[in-house]
Formats: structure tokens, C-alpha cells, sequence
């Protein structure tokens, strides 16, 4: 018996394209290195560590299914007849999970019910149209990139696809690309959630750059009458989801696990709030991380098009964390130099990442400053914000 | 450039939205908090009553 066939993963390597063997190799090598990454916490350690695994593991067990093809037992997302893919459900051990969870959107469902549970809307109902302005102003890079990426040659789904990164909100993303660019939906997603990881580290930089230091120590004075009882949130909950469920049908999925997860909340249902953090909100992120590792194939993830995705996304988050901070000089002039515009970096709705950026970044001069309930109300409405958009999008792309 | 008026419509769709959802969420508070005044005074008067008619 050849060796190649008793170590198939090494066998493949010499089988197959040179240019498919060097990109397992590579991919190999980057799996690894974000284990690594989530494990020394430079990236996001709960989506890093199993997308690593996932990424070297399916690059590394490639096998031989036949004389003259190869792939793996993990997952095939490419298949499209129902008997194929009946097949495939009882030999891949992900396969289940992907076509029954992640590719009709359920888990991003899931983690967005997640967010919703642990979501406070009390900020943003105590300041609704400074929260409410800040968010759209940090949209400027999910509007911006949109025009530059079909100048790169991108079609109009794949497009708003990646325009949806600015959102910096990982189930969205998801959620959008599987809807307007099924083809490019694995190396959008990933992308996006890589860049989401390295936002804590970038953004504090950016407020640097364009905040200077006795703008950035502004405390904000709250006023006093803001108390939001749990019966305003849940009425704000049910009459919004369904208000923008009239407006957007096709993102009324994700309108609905959001204000949910709230409601439940703020009803004070402890132990669905429980089931809803502990059980789906961790669980869907897990999986979340290992199917977008397992899906990093090189046949699958091998496209001209990664590169100007790379570029596109990391412009995307850029601008719209400008936008965000020009939000924030906004309500500064209009609230008579009195608000801090670090704030505006919290419009970009990567919750609660960017509102704690904006908090350490404004203790760091001014010790006393609390900005954390401004900042929250305006990651949520962020929320709110992109929710809109993506929802404008996946209904009027496919009319164009 | 149809590409950008393109982008431009929708932020001002999202913008118009957003600010329409800020003047609900602004009314249904105000509605909520007069509610609960009317329904403090309208038991003050019950009492007043209540205590005059003792």
C-alpha cells in the first residue's frame, strides 16, 4: 500500500494543485496562529479558538473520496440537489448543523436573541436622538464603501454584502451575505469577523488621531429625570419590532430575535434570560466559530475576489469609525461644547466592545468621567441603525 | 455615479427612519409619563374626596 493513501491529509498535498496544496499549508499555518491570537487575547478568544481549530483541522483531513477526488468529512457547502445532499447529511458531521442552522441563518438568529438578552434599551430611550444620530453617522462606511466596491467590479449583492462590514455586526454580515452574495458569503463573513476582533485594538488609535486630549476628558452631566421603567422597554420593544417588521419583511427575522431577547429580559423571565445567554447566545457563537473555521477551505475560500474583500472591509469599519467620531463632534457643537465626542465611536454597533473602547478611552484622561449609558444608548441604536440599513439593502438589491 | 446616489438614497431612507423611530420613542415616553401623572392625580383627588366625604 502507497503511503499516500495510509496519510491521506499528507497524500492530497502532492495530489492536488499546487496552488490548492500551498493554500492548505498557508491555511494550516493561520488556523493555528489564531488559536494563538484568541488564546493570548490580541483577537476575540470566544469565535478565534474554535474558528482556528476549524480552519486547520479542515485543511489538514483532506481525504481521498474517490480515484480522482478528494474532500473532507467535515462539511460540503457546496452541494444544491436534495439527494446529494441527503447523502452527505449522514457522512459529514457538521453537515447537519450548516444546512439545518447556519445557512437558513438560525444561528445568527440566535446570537443576535443573544445580544438582544443582554442589551439595555434604557440608554437609548433616555437619549433617543443623540443615540440615534451618532449611529447614523457611524453607517458613513456601510454607505461609502457600497459606490467603491462595485467600482472594484464587485456586483450589487456582493457589494452591500461586504458594505454591511461598517456595521461591525457579525450576525448581520452573516446574515446579509448568505441573502445578496451566497457565493462570497464564507471569506465575507470571516473577514468581517476578523476585523471585528482587531476593532479593539485599531479604534482607540483612531480616537487618538482625531480627538484631542482636553476634548476627549469632557464629562457629560446626566440629567436626573431618567428613569425608564421595564414596561416602557417592553412597549418600546414589541411596537418597534413590529413597525420595522412592516418596513423590512425579508430582515424580520433578525428584528424579532433582537427585541425578543430584550422583552424576555426586561420581563424579568430569569430563567429564559438564562437559557438565552448561557444556552444560545454561547452556543450559537461556538458553533458560529467553528463552522466559519471549517468552511475556510482552500477550494471553497480560493477567489480573486478576497483580496479587494480584504481591502473593502477594512475600509469599511475605517469609515465608520470616522463617521462615528464626526457624529460625536456633531452633538458636541450642537450641545454647546458640553458632550464628549469619544462617544461617537460607540455608534459603530459592535456591542459592548466600542462603548467600552469609548469609556477606557475618556478615563485614561479624566478619571471621573462616566460615558458608559451615553455610549451604550448609542451601540444599541448602532444596532437599530444597521438593522435598518441591511434591511434597505436585501430588499432593494434584488429590484436594481 | 448611479452607484452613489444609489448609497445616498438609502442613508437618507435609514436617516429619515431613524429620525421618525427617535420622535416615536420621545412621544411614547412623554405618553407614558403623562399616563402615570393623570393616574397619581386621579387617585389624589379620590382620597381628597374620600377623606371630605368622611
Amino acid at each position: 500500500m502507497s503511503l499516500t493513501y495510509l496519510f491521506q491529509g499528507f497524500g492530497t498535498l502532492f495530489s492536488q494543485e499546487p496552488r490548492i496544496a500551498i493554500s492548505r499549508v498557508v491555511l494550516i499555518f493561520l488556523g493555528i496562529f489564531l488559536v494563538y491570537l484568541g488564546k493570548k487575547g490580541t483577537l476575540e478568544p470566544l469565535i478565534m479558538i474554535p474558528m482556528g481549530f476549524g480552519m486547520a483541522s479542515v485543511n489538514a483531513g483532506v481525504l481521498f473520496l474517490s480515484a480522482t477526488k478528494t474532500g473532507t468529512l467535515f462539511i460540503d457547502p457546496l452541494v444544491t440537489d436534495t439527494n446529494g445532499l441527503m447523502s452527505i447529511l449522514q457522512i459529514d458531521f457538521l453537515q447537519p448543523i450548516y444546512t439545518f442552522a447556519f445557512s437558513n441563518s438560525l444561528i445568527a438568529c440566535l446570537v443576535f436573541m443573544g445580544i438582544g438578552a443582554i442589551s439595555d434599551v434604557g440608554n437609548l430611550l433616555r437619549f433617543p436622538f443623540t443615540s440615534m444620530l451618532i449611529a447614523l453617522f457611524a453607517e458613513l462606511g456601510t454607505i461609502a464603501t457600497f459606490p467603491i466596491a462595485t467600482a472594484l467590479g464587485l456586483n450589487y449583492g456582493e457589494a452591500a454584502a461586504i458594505s454591511i462590514v461598517g456595521t461591525a455586526d457579525g450576525p448581520m454580515v452573516l446574515f446579509s451575505s448568505l441573502m445578496l452574495a451566497p457565493k462570497l458569503f464564507v471569506p465575507i463573513t470571516v473577514i468581517a469577523y476578523l476585523y471585528l476582533s482587531l476593532t479593539y485594538g485599531g479604534y482607540p488609535f483612531l480616537i487618538r488621531l482625531m480627538i484631542p486630549k482636553e476634548i476627549r476628558g469632557i464629562a457629560v452631566k446626566v440629567s436626573k429625570r431618567s428613569d425608564i421603567t421595564s414596561g416602557q422597554k417592553i412597549a418600546f420593544d414589541i411596537i418597534g419590532c413590529v413597525i420595522l417588521c412592516l418596513l423590512f419583511s425579508v430582515a424580520a427575522p433578525l428584528f424579532l430575535s433582537f427585541f425578543l431577547g430584550n422583552a424576555i429580559k426586561e420581563s424579568g423571565m430569569t430563567k429564559y434570560t438564562q437559557m438565552i445567554e448561557d444556552g444560545f447566545l454561547y452556543g450559537a457563537t461556538f458553533f458560529l466559530g467553528l463552522m466559519l473555521g471549517v468552511l475556510c477551505e482552500a477550494s471553497t475560500i480560493m477567489n480573486p475576489k478576497v483580496l479587494i474583500l480584504l481591502l473593502l472591509g477594512m475600509l469599511a469599519l475605517l469609515l465608520s469609525g470616522i463617521g462615528g467620531i464626526i457624529g460625536g463632534y456633531v452633538v458636541y457643537l450642537i450641545n454647546g461644547k458640553k458632550f464628549n465626542p469619544t462617544i461617537g465611536i460607540a455608534g459603530v454597533s459592535c456591542i459592548p466592545s466600542t462603548a467600552k473602547i469609548a469609556q477606557h478611552e475618556v478615563v485614561a484622561i479624566n478619571k471621573r468621567a462616566v460615558i458608559i449609558q451615553f455610549a451604550m444608548g448609542a451601540s444599541i441604536c448602532g444596532v437599530i441603525t444597521s438593522a435598518i440599513i441591511t434591511g434597505i439593502y436585501v430588499s432593494m438589491i434584488p429590484l436594481l | 455615479m448611479k452607484e452613489v446616489f444609489f448609497a445616498m438614497e438609502i442613508y437618507l431612507l435609514a436617516f429619515v427612519i431613524s429620525l421618525v423611530m427617535a420622535f416615536f420613542i420621545s412621544g411614547m415616553l412623554w405618553f407614558t409619563r403623562f399616563i402615570s401623572r393623570e393616574k397619581v392625580i386621579i387617585k389624589e383627588i379620590k382620597e381628597e374626596r374620600k377623606e371630605a366625604s368622611i
